[in-house]
């Protein structure tokens, strides 16, 4: 008895459901994911893309200057340089001690 | 079980799942359709997987009971609690279609009403609303008995203030 009146409750209770609008199956998109190692590469590989357009831009900037100029100072001291120095053949040469060997004669 | 049958599962399934998720949200349809976005979600994600222990039907009222739990804590709702003047009115006609089987239902303590739900409106074992519900046997036979008494008594009381009522 207790029962029947329970049952009647929710068959009366699916009855007015079906008056529901049921939102339709939405099938779901596959997405495919891919292995995680594979994001690891992509990252380095950016990283290395960006590192090297980084260096070039950075030598091309050396290599290619807007304009070069060399300044020379006309007026400066003469320095002895080893450009002045002369070339002595091996007879030419004395030895700066000599002179004591020629007292000793 | 591969994608294809766990589409069709679902799709078969997928009235009996919104109904579910519509009664575990307090009725509130926009919050059931989310509920069941998000369980499907769940499980073509591999997040909720079917281990073919219960049947799938089983399962996936499960799955859809602790998701709409946990929307209903995040958006605050009100789960199951009955609202001011929601509860059953006379009608001006006592016949048993115009019943407001939603307020009656929200009169009873939570898991009475989940349990009787399950029973009576889904057709599910005790067995199968203790796995639900995760809860013991014996304490589904409590919440069952308890409820059809409680749940008598509440339709008889309708019955009479709609007769008195008119």
């Amino acid at each position: 008895m207790e029962e029947d009146k329970i049952e009647a409750f929710f068959r009366g209770m699916k009855k007015s459901d079906e008056q529901l609008v049921i939102p339709p199956f939405v099938k779901q998109k596959k997405t495919r994911r891919l292995p995680s190692f594979l994001y690891a590469a992509a990252a380095v590989v950016t990283a290395l893309v960006v590192v090297v357009y980084l260096v070039r831009q950075g030598s091309v900037e050396r290599v290619q200057p807007g304009e070069v100029i060399i300044l020379v100072y006309q007026d400066a001291p003469r320095t002895h340089s080893l450009m002045d120095v002369q070339e002595q053949s091996l007879s030419d040469w004395e030895s700066p001690t000599d002179y004591l060997s020629e007292d000793l004669e | 079980m591969d994608r294809r049958q766990l589409e069709e599962l679902l799709e078969d399934t997928h009235r009996d799942a919104y109904l579910w998720a519509r009664q575990c949200c307090n009725y509130n349809d926009d919050l059931a359709r989310d509920v069941l976005q998000m369980v499907y979600l769940k499980i073509f994600e591999g997040r909720a997987r079917f281990n073919e222990r219960s049947g799938f039907r089983t399962w996936l009222f499960s799955v859809i009971r602790y998701t709409a739990i946990d929307s209903l804590k995040q958006s605050n709702a009100r789960a199951h609690a009955p609202l001011e003047g929601d509860l059953a009115m006379p009608a001006d006609d006592p016949a048993e279609e115009d019943m407001d089987y939603k307020a009656l239902l929200q009169q009873l303590p939570e898991k009475q009403a989940e349990v009787l739900l399950l029973a009576f409106y889904h057709g599910m074992t005790l067995e199968a609303i203790s796995t639900v519900m995760e809860i013991g046997l014996g304490t589904v036979r409590t919440h069952y008995d308890r409820g059809k008494k409680q749940l008598k008594t509440l339709i008889e009381k309708t019955k009479i203030q709609n007769h008195g009522g008119r």
